[in-house]
């Protein structure tokens, strides 16, 4: 069947806005970019606009193993290792406790449930700043103050609200019988986690992982206050080099330093958006 | 030994009480059907007996052990689920195997209960195929197999075939009643399908808001229904009830139909001798009043409204003073009185039902 003419126009619109947002939204982009394949000389007569006259990626190893972050000069390459030691634990450990606890509050319903759950549901929406405090002592109290452990179990902590609701939610849409016939069956807790729910989580695991491996890279403050010298991921360390004091702003290094902090997360999204997109609409369907 | 016996049980969420003091002795080897309107509590029970839902009061016994707080793996019972519950995930072999598999039984055994049950149930040419790939017929025979090959002594089916359509639930309902007689365990089936309760059950528990309100066998429960509730949910078109007053008289039973005719009901089998009369109501089927009235001692005038052919059955549908009423008869009378006709129907007193207005048990 022929598309209608108003039906053409109708598509043509939707096009054209799509194709305008898109140039908005990446117009910054490129504007990084460009100028991080400039040198400084260049950078100070032309454009922000006009492509590089002799592309150099000066810049981008500069950023990655020799810009100055206070007194150390070694790039950003510290910050990206120990971002990857950070945000693998804490992805794994937070989903996984999400996970369970997802489980138990829609499986096993033990007592108390719908108190740890309003609970939960709260806790997702203070601000987190106001604990950052109490935090500090409570960790230097049992010696994790300034420590990988210590930064990932803050991120596991504050990961829990959102992970749990996401699992809980879920789980809930599955059918119930399914869990009573495994009991029936003989599972346990573990066996029927194991066997029969985890098998069935493929889809809300992806979007699990997405949103806690983003968010962990992505953070600053909890990095800043709790990672401790030692472990200073890389949003922190880029904030050091980029807000550095001394001498003139090197524009192609920050540029090129802010495009690697962030193209994990950006590949991340690139990579799996489409189940992104289909784990959040199972979970919706079915929630 | 397989007899199940519910004591005293009480089962609430929250504030709300589902079932109270309610008392279920189980014989091994019975068919026991549990039947009552959606939201009546028949899974909950089910659910009680399987060990899937905590109890808030009584016991549950199994074999003469107090299984009250056992895990559902440790009471014997093996389970099938009207949304049938098989795990997607897995083939129809490891649907079969999963609950065994977990019990560490010997490879060897698990294939010999998978061989006897697919070949009792044919499912044998599906083994390999994931549930996703099955008919909702075929899900279900693989459901109840899953059950079977657990060997367990007490069946449990939470309205296994709602889900189906109505001939494939003709088909497996009597496929159901051939599995009982062959293996002889004992069953407990939760239905709102009065149908199914009739053909199935050696026994029917009749429930109404978390109450059994009565325990008997299907003929019983059809024929004498122990009160009005019973009366008017078993059996279809249902029952005719006509309003009254009951007296006795001269040492007669006279019930006197509301601006209608007085019968004599002497020859009703009372459940207690009657003492003094009162508000009644006389309930009789369909199938029990006769257009052609014969030499029945009984009759009642009826009004024809609408006339409706069933197939083997026939249906008039009509008032008899004032009161609502359906007659059933062979549709090889080949009768289609015109609306409005006036007739005379006879009915006998061993067919008909009293029950007290008020309290709506039977007399
Ligand atoms: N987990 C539960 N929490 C609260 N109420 C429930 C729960 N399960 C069942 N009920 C209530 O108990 C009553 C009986 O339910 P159920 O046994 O499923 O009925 P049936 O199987 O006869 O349709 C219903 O009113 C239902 O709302
Ligand atoms: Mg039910």
């Amino acid at each position: 069947m022929r598309m209608s003419s108003e039906k053409t126009l109708a598509r043509t619109g939707v096009y054209a806005f799509l194709v305008i947002s898109a140039a908005f939204f990446l117009m910054p982009f490129y504007v990084m970019v460009v100028t991080s394949l400039k040198t400084m000389d260049e950078i100070r007569v032309t454009s922000i606009f006009a492509l590089p006259d002799t592309p150099t990626l000066q810049a981008w190893v500069t950023a990655w193993q020799s810009a100055c972050t206070g007194l150390n000069c070694n790039g950003l390459s510290v910050g990206f290792f120990n971002s990857v030691m950070i945000m693998v634990p804490a992805t794994v450990f937070s989903i996984l406790l999400g996970a369970v606890t997802g489980y138990a509050l829609s499986f096993w319903r033990p007592k108390g449930t719908g108190l740890i759950f309003g609970i939960l549901l709260v806790a997702a929406f203070i601000p987190y700043q106001v604990f950052i405090y109490p935090l500090v002592r409570m960790l230097s109290q049992v010696g994790l103050y300034n420590s990988l452990a210590g930064i990932v179990a803050i991120h596991v902590i504050f990961g829990m609200p959102i992970m749990v609701l996401l699992f809980r939610n879920y789980y809930a849409g599955l059918p119930r019988d399914l869990f009573s016939a495994a009991r029936v069956d003989g599972g346990g807790f573990w066996v029927i986690f194991i066997r029969l729910i985890l098998p069935l989580s493929p889809p809300i695991l992806i979007v699990a992982v997405i949103l806690q491996s983003t968010h962990i890279w992505n953070d600053f403050l909890f990095g800043l206050v709790f990672a401790g010298s030692d472990n200073q991921p890389m949003t922190v360390l880029l904030n050091n080099i980029v807000n550095s004091t001394q001498g003139e702003k090197a524009y192609n290094v920050n540029m090129a330093a802010t495009i690697l902090t962030a193209a994990v997360p950006l590949i991340i999204y690139l990579a799996s958006g489409r189940w992104f997109v289909r784990g959040i609409a199972a979970g919706a369907v079915k929630g | 030994m397989a007899e199940v016996s519910i004591e005293n049980l009480d089962i609430r969420f929250g504030a709300v009480s589902v079932l109270n003091d309610l008392n279920l002795q189980i014989a091994e080897g019975e068919f026991i059907v549990l039947l009552g309107s959606s939201g009546c509590g028949k899974s909950t029970l089910l659910n009680a007996i399987a060990g899937l839902i905590d109890v808030s009061g009584g016991k549950v016994r199994i074999g003469g052990e107090d299984k009250t707080d056992a895990e559902p793996k440790d009471r014997g019972i093996g389970m099938v689920f009207q949304s049938y519950a098989l795990y997607p995930q897995t083939t129809v072999e490891g649907n079969l195997s999963f609950g065994l598999r977990m019990a560490k039984m010997p490879k060897d055994e698990i294939a010999r209960r998978i061989d006897r049950v697919s070949k009792m149930l044919q499912i044998e040419p599906y083994l390999k195929r994931r549930p996703a790939a099955l008919s909702g017929g075929q899900r279900q025979r693989v459901a109840i197999g899953r059950a079977l090959v657990r060997d367990a002594d007490i069946y449990l089916f939470d309205e296994p075939l709602s889900n189906l359509d109505a001939k494939l639930r003709a088909e497996l309902r009597v496929e159901l009643k051939e599995l009982h007689q062959t293996i002889g365990k004992t069953m407990i089936y939760v239905t709102h399908d009065q149908v199914e309760a009739m053909t199935l059950a050696t026994r029917i528990a009749v429930m109404q808001n978390g109450v059994i309100q009565q325990l008997a066998a299907p003929e019983d429960i059809y024929e004498r229904p122990a009160n009005l509730f019973v009366a008017g949910f078993v059996g279809s078109p249902g029952m005719n009830f006509f309003s009254g007053h009951l007296r006795s008289e001269a040492g007669k039973a006279v019930f006197a139909i509301n601006d209608g005719p007085e019968i004599d009901v002497s020859d009703y089998a009372f459940d207690a001798p009657l003492e003094q009369g009162g508000e009644a109501v006389l309930g009789i089927r369909p199938e029990h009043l006769f257009v052609d009235a014969g030499d029945l001692p009984l009759r009642l005038p009826f009004t024809v409204k609408v006339s409706e052919s069933m197939g083997a059955d026939s249906v008039l549908w009509g008032t008899t003073a004032g009161q609502k009423a359906s007659v059933r008869f062979g549709s090889d009378l080949k009768l289609n009185p015109p609306r409005g006709s006036e007739m005379e129907l006879g009915f006998s007193p061993r067919a008909l039902s009293l029950f007290d207005a008020e309290s709506g048990v039977r007399l």
